[in-house]
């Protein structure tokens, strides 16, 4: 099966059960308010670029520290195991077990454990292994694995935990969640008394003092490392740091980030192993008493991780769920889903280390590309782009073959063929039935998928390539010359759009060159891991831009210009020369609305609405608010058009599910991302909604004239153009 | 950026700054453990905070306390005769049929209304653990300002024992335990105590 119909059908079995996207909404929502509230104490920016700091001073000084803190440990009588594999970490662990007759292991929430599957390997060698946090309890007696790394039983419902502990303790458990909390603590108290060893994980190793911090609510990491007279921390080895004072920025960010605390309950700092406590032990006990503590360093795909540049940061993570939380696709279909042991996007950027790449093919394809997750990580990691990272090794490791492919790598990068191609799909376009104007409501057989949530548009009969001249001159005095780079989007399907940001500019003093060399940015082959027509593409796009005389470059279109921004340097960074060209480019290439309020002098800091202003709301793309940070400029264009008052949308920079392929590939899910886009939208009571990015305008638009729903969806350029007084008045 | 002066030094200067703004500090830490959860009391003296505790033990219907200490278990035998105090370490049974356990905790941090214990004994530590009511005495005089403050004070502390070769073990307790494990709804009281009462302790002198 391929990975797409293997995550169609994965998607398919969460969407199944809706209470998964009912919890997951609901608490994207709640989280997006307490963790602002939360956060609101201190200077985000300032708090997450010291975090990122000190995580990149640790990584890159880690041979040394680990050093350090495998002496300090052994000084206060730590017993340091450092495990290159699972296996070894498993074998260790057994054997301590073993040699101290250890028949019931009590745990507090450790996913290096899930990694290595430790319990599994315990159970197998007949030594209970009890999980003691609420969440990892109820998912290890349900027989599943945690799908959120700091609530792991998030995707349950009240009726589907009393069931768990119903079957569980074997008597009727009613849906009464403090009264099974209650229970859980007397279930379970008993069995911390019980354990011969306790196994914790740690948030934080301290290489300074051989420290080992853990950070739980429920208190059941200070009983694991307490009661049983063995404590076993496990423990990936990037979690050294280098002093205890150091570990402040880290316990601040994770415990605002993840669940919104100030501080966590319990931060535990734990040197050593202090003693074994003296209570009477219950009748089962089985062990021996003398006091232990042993620390396993673990490895597993972690040193690799290191010396691969593209995937150092990952070890930056400290865990705290935000990706998770701030996911529009992880709300939808949950950790299960989106993610391998570990989950979300940091999990699927660690998986293919710890457990191959192989196990990464499929869940990644759960990530929209949105961002995000970008803006909410408390250490700035760059999530998506080790997304884009594995595509390419999946590809690497097996090219694709098939039409897609083909057009990605063969005919997306040459203008000219693109050219043809697109002109001919609109000629099949409108032989077509079910088309409703310039949309098309149905499209038949193998293609059904693409109008399954949005009516489709038709490829313009003149594309703006042969609606302008090579050169539009400026009215009146030239203050500018730009090469205007229209994206296939404009060009073929939105020509309209084009002209209207031509009519801006020339009536601004603007000379616009349109260079009919240029084709697509290649955008769509570098989000499939297709990076050599990525490649292609943006050499045939730099040629076409470059040598025009323009003092800027301008798109329209937000993705395009992260493209040429961010992407086309990077791509081309093989051949120095191009890739200097390319940036050069870069610093040159503005977005419209970006464009019109930092060169034009357009726009107004403050809105002032006639009397009668027309509502209406605004959709900013993730290209255009994530990635390039423009959250400012199409405000400032809205506040200047006094015939309009803007109304913002709830959870504004939130993704509409359109992602390029994403919405084609996966349209059920897509679809759930849509809706809630779509109800933000119809909340505002607007009639009119305007972007800046025709992709989302494909998606939103298609998606309201399916609905039959009233609202017209322009970009914001036309909006403007329109404002224009007519041509021929000075 | 030039060096961070000598560990000694900034402890120093943190518990001089703390010296310095006292009252206030008391106040912030007390409106942030009670924002956490925590009942803060003040209490004028030891002995007046000793009764104060038996006191709330008794009110609420306590069978039991455990004492993390022997001198803390025989000062609250006199504050509540009649209820036993067992001493944790001497009589280790005592911590599973408790109702109350009871401590010092070495330092409050204002910023989170965080204390910190460091009872290196196991059975002394479980007095914080076990019991479903756990109430910690923290020195008015021994509350920062900072998270980075208190984290100064606990690498000092760390620090000093592990280059003796000695092991340690300090929580900061941050509120009664909570979990919001099913349906995020917030419960307290799961395996550690559904209560926490901080006693703020005048006249301890300057730690």
């Amino acid at each position: 099966m391929s990975r797409q119909a293997e995550f169609r059908r994965r998607a398919a079995e969460a969407l199944a059960k809706p209470g998964i996207r009912t919890a997951l909404t609901r608490f994207g929502s709640a989280y997006r308010k307490s963790r602002a509230d939360a956060l609101a104490v201190l200077d985000y920016e300032a708090a997450r670029s010291r975090l990122r700091a000190s995580k990149e001073d640790a990584i890159t000084r880690l041979p040394e520290l680990e050093q350090e803190f495998i002496a300090n440990a052994r000084k206060a009588g730590a017993i340091v195991f450092e495990a290159r594999t699972a296996d070894e970490a498993n074998a260790y662990i057994a054997g301590v077990a073993a040699r101290r007759g250890v028949r019931l292991v009590v745990k507090s929430k450790s996913m290096v454990s899930e990694e290595i599957e430790l319990n599994h390997y315990l159970e197998r060698r007949g030594i209970t292994a009890l999980e003691m946090d609420a969440g990892e309890w109820i998912i290890q007696q349900a027989g599943e694995r945690p799908s959120h790394s700091v609530m792991p039983a998030i995707h349950l419902s009240k009726e589907e935990v009393a069931r768990i502990f119903t079957n569980a303790l074997g008597r009727e458990v009613a849906p009464d969640i403090p009264a099974m909390i209650g229970t859980l603590r007397a279930e379970l108290r008993e069995k911390f008394l019980e354990a011969g060893m306790g196994i914790s994980g740690a948030n934080i190793a301290v290489a300074e003092t051989g420290t080992i911090v853990i950070v739980t609510n429920e208190g059941n990491g200070r009983l694991v490392t307490t009661a049983p007279p063995v404590h076993v921390a496990l423990l990936g080895y990037d979690k050294i740091l280098p002093t205890l004072e150091e570990a402040g920025h880290h316990l601040t960010l994770l415990s605002k980030a993840a669940t919104a605390q100030g501080l966590t309950v319990y931060t535990t700092f734990i040197t050593g192993k202090t003693g074994a406590p003296r209570f009477p032990r219950p009748a089962g006990y089985a062990g021996a008493l003398e006091p232990e503590m042993h620390i396993v360093l673990l490895d597993n795909g972690r040193r690799a991780m290191r010396e691969d540049p593209d995937f150092r940061e990952a070890l930056y993570c400290v865990r705290c769920a935000s990706c998770a939380n701030v996911c529009p696709t992880y709300r939808v279909v949950g950790g299960h889903v989106f993610g391998h042991v570990y989950t979300a996007v940091i999990g699927v950027d660690v998986t293919p280390f710890h457990h191959g790449l192989e196990h990464a093919a499929v869940p990644q394809e759960a990530c929209l590309l949105c961002g995000a997750c970008v803006d909410a990580c408390p250490v700035k990691i760059d999530l998506p782009r080790m997304v884009l990272r594995i595509r390419e090794r999946l590809e690497e490791q097996e090219p694709p073959r098939g039409l897609r492919h083909f057009f990605l790598t063969r005919v997306l990068p040459k203008p000219r063929a693109f050219d043809r191609a697109l002109r001919a799909a609109g000629r099949l376009q409108r032989l077509l039935p079910g088309r409703d104007g310039a949309l098309i409501r149905d499209l038949p057989g193998p293609l059904r998928r693409l109008t399954s949530i949005r009516s489709l548009p038709v490829v313009a009969r003149r594309p703006l390539r042969d609606r302008l001249p090579e050169v539009t001159a400026a009215r009146g005095t030239r203050r500018h010359r730009v090469a205007f780079f229209g994206s296939c989007l404009i060009d073929y399907l939105y020509p309209e759009i084009g002209e209207a940001v031509v009519r801006v500019l020339r009536h601004h003093g603007v000379e616009v060159c349109y260079p009919k060399g240029q084709g697509c940015c290649g955008l769509p082959a570098y989000y499939e891991g297709a990076r050599a027509g990525a490649g292609a593409a943006a050499r045939a796009t730099l040629e076409a831009l470059e040598g025009q005389g323009a003092d800027y470059i301008l798109t329209a279109t937000p993705a395009c210009g992260v493209a040429l921004r961010k992407y086309f340097p990077e791509l081309l960074a093989d051949d120095p020369a191009r890739a200097a060209r390319a940036a050069a480019l870069a610093t040159r290439t503005k977005e419209f609305a970006e464009f019109c309020v930092e060169v034009l002098g357009l726009g107004a800091p403050e809105p002032a609405p006639h009397e009668r202003a027309t509502p209406v709301t605004y959709h900013d793309s993730c290209s255009s608010y994530r990635r390039l940070k423009l959250k400012d400029p199409p405000r400032r264009i809205l506040n200047a058009l006094p015939a309009y008052r803007l109304v913002e949308l709830d959870e504004v920079g939130e993704c509409c599910g359109f992602g390029g392929h994403f919405s084609a590939d996966y349209p059920e899910v897509a679809g759930h991302v849509l809706e809630r886009k779509l109800d933000a939208v119809e909340r505002t009571g607007a009639a009119l909604l305007v972007l800046d990015s025709p992709g989302c305008l494909l998606h939103l638009r298609g998606a309201l004239h399916r609905q039959g729903k009233p609202i017209r969806v322009r970009h914001l350029a036309e909006l403007l153009a329109e404002a224009l007084p007519s041509e021929g008045v000075p | 950026m030039s060096p961070a002066p000598p560990l000694p030094d900034r402890l120093q200067e943190v518990w001089r700054r703390a010296a310095g703004t006292g009252p206030a500090l008391r106040a912030r830490f007390a409106a942030a453990a009670g924002k956490v959860g925590a009942v803060v009391h003040e209490a004028g003296s030891r002995e007046a905070a000793l009764h104060l505790v038996a006191e709330l033990a008794v009110s609420q219907g306590a069978r039991g306390l455990v004492a993390a200490d022997a001198a803390l278990a025989e000062g609250l035998a006199r504050a509540a005769p009649g209820l036993p105090v067992p001493d944790a370490e001497r009589e280790p049974g005592s911590l599973l049929t408790a109702d109350w356990g009871v401590c010092w905790a070495v330092c409050g941090v204002a910023e989170t209304g965080s204390i910190i214990v460091h009872l290196d004994p196991p059975d002394a530590r479980l007095t914080t653990m076990l019991p479903p009511v756990h109430a910690a005495l923290l020195p008015d005089s021994a509350i920062v300002e900072s998270l980075q403050d208190g984290l100064l004070v606990t690498r000092d502390r760390v620090l000093r024992l592990q280059r003796e070769g000695r092991p340690s073990y300090l929580s900061w307790v941050t509120g009664p335990s909570r979990t919001a494990d099913i349906e995020r709804v917030l419960t307290i009281g799961v395996h550690g105590p559904r209560e926490l009462h901080v006693i703020l302790v005048a006249g301890e002198g300057v730690p």
